[in-house]
């Protein structure tokens, strides 16, 4: 009776590790470690165009993981306040996007390649299709909870990185007027400003940076924030001064003189200005 | 065996693929110069690079394995725990105060007055972010409530401070995203570009402040952060 024994163990064995596998949900859970890029997308397209992407998606853990990838939409404040919705806002263009898949399983120090192609209808008009690629991690164990033991308040925590599509239609542009510098109070800190408005019908960005002296005629760089100005926005943005070659904070003397240029996507602006 | 080279391709359905090679640009074009003399003779030839370096964003929540040191050199050690953000909380009787003791028929002397409830001591979660994308955000929302059954506790009661000024953790509301805070560009090794590199690390540390009139129970919830550099 040897053999029908082994027989059952055989047929027994990989029912238990499915069983085992069945009962532990959180085997593939763990930190996130995730990079992606790249982390934004400013792309172009025209009516019934197909654009494809590609991102890469990178975990530095040592264990495999997986992550979910999904659309969600997202506004973005003339101060800066970012918010994201999983429901359509109006006109969002995330019934245009088409995602290689849901889930992703990255291996450990490995990465994967993730596509999507964005369908633009042949009936869109001039303007810019904004959306997000959310990356996040799969439910982490919530049978940690029950594992605990005495735990009466459990909260995991999970990461997510949210990449940016920018999509220029039909030839939208930005248009960044400089409506004026001067000086914010920003956080608690009194910070030189610009206030740019957008007048064309994509985002745009400020590059570049001014060259300053504070009032004991130190020299440094004065560099506007890079985030977006969306069209029709009017944003104030911080210069944050920078010492080349220096990672701390410069601390500057007021009043504050600067000149050079301040470059956007199609142009320039010239300052020459004192923040007192 | 008969017929032009043309003739076999095309019996062999390369053709098409061969027109498509020839159309396709050169990968590289090499610059040849030559100098006949007289001596000295010097030649030139030039060689152009194009180097693309993508925008990248990287966020780790938890105790991971990728990080092995801090600005300080000396950061969380690299293992693969799972990271769930966990409190005890035990009553305390009025009046001596007395902690009253798990199981059945303990007895402990009570005064009748309401028992009080302290948390277990704060959880600790390593953050970090690197990127060399400008500006990085970070949000937090409660994806899901603290809650045990009916009852939930408002993912107000939770609080979060960080251990970095540079990479703050946002104030998670009850409902909804978190303001926006941002993690100052710069950290150790940035000094190339510090106004578009980040790296960053921090450890914030959840705190449960318990209050008498939340009903005992279980309390789980899930809160996530988001990464952006819009």
């Amino acid at each position: 009776m040897m053999w029908p024994s082994l027989c059952r163990l055989r047929l027994a064995l990989p029912l238990l590790g499915l069983v085992a596998a069945l009962c532990n949900p959180v085997a593939h859970a763990g930190p996130f470690e995730i990079a992606i890029s790249p982390s934004r997308f400013e792309l172009s397209g025209r009516n019934t165009q197909r654009i494809g992407q590609s991102m890469d998606i990178q975990n530095l853990g040592g264990t495999a993981t997986e992550v979910s990838v999904r659309t969600i939409d997202w506004t973005y404040s003339p101060e800066g306040h970012i918010t994201y919705h999983d429901a359509l806002l109006p006109g969002s263009c995330r019934p245009w996007v088409t995602l290689e898949r849901k889930l992703v399983r990255v291996p450990a120090r490995g990465k994967a390649a993730f596509r999507f192609q964005v369908d633009v209808p042949v009936d869109a008009q001039r303007g810019e299709c904004r959306f997000m690629l959310a990356v996040e991690g799969v439910e982490p164990a919530h049978k940690a909870l029950i594992e605990s033991g005495g735990a009466s308040l459990s909260l995991p925590v999970n990461g997510r990185i949210a990449v940016a599509v920018y999509m220029a239609l039909n030839g939208a542009q930005p248009q960044l007027e400089m409506r004026s510098v001067g000086v914010k109070d920003i956080g608690g800190t009194r910070k030189p400003v610009v206030t740019v408005h957008n007048s064309g019908d994509a985002h745009g960005r400020l590059d570049g940076s001014l060259d300053a002296t504070d009032g004991q005629n130190k020299s440094f760089e004065l560099v506007p924030e890079g985030t977006p100005i969306l069209p029709g926005q009017t944003r104030t943005l911080p210069l944050t001064p920078r010492l080349a070659g220096q990672t701390k904070a410069v601390d500057p003397a007021w009043p504050l003189k600067a000149q050079g240029t301040l470059d956007w996507d199609r142009g320039a602006f010239k300052v020459n200005a004192d923040f007192q | 065996m008969t017929g032009t080279p043309l003739y076999w391709l095309r019996r062999m359905g390369l053709l098409p693929l061969m027109a498509g090679c020839i159309a396709l640009p050169p990968q590289a074009r090499a610059e040849e110069n030559f100098d006949n003399g007289p001596a000295p003779m010097t030649v030139q030839a030039r060689l152009d690079f194009s180097i693309r370096i993508n925008k990248f964003i990287f966020l780790r929540v938890g105790t991971g394995g990728s990080f092995t040191g801090a600005e300080s050199g000396t950061g969380p050690a690299a293992n693969g725990t799972i990271d769930t953000v966990s409190f005890t909380t035990s009553a305390s009787i009025p009046a001596v105060p007395t902690a009253a003791t798990n199981g059945v028929n303990k007895p402990v002397n009570w005064s009748g007055g309401a028992p009080t409830f302290t948390a277990s001591a704060p959880v600790v979660l390593p953050v970090e972010v690197r990127s060399n994308a400008g500006q990085v955000r970070i949000t937090g929302q409660a994806t899901t409530p603290l809650s045990s059954g009916s009852n939930t506790i408002p993912m107000t009661a939770i609080s979060i401070t960080s251990s970095s000024a540079q990479f703050p953790a946002p104030v998670v509301p009850a409902t909804g995203v978190s303001p926006a805070v941002n993690v100052a560009v710069g950290g150790a090794g940035t000094t190339a570009a510090p106004t578009l590199l980040t790296y960053r690390t921090a450890n914030w540390t959840f705190a449960y402040t318990p209050s008498a009139s939340v009903p005992a129970g279980v309390y789980s919830g899930q809160i996530t952060f988001t990464a952006s550099a819009p």
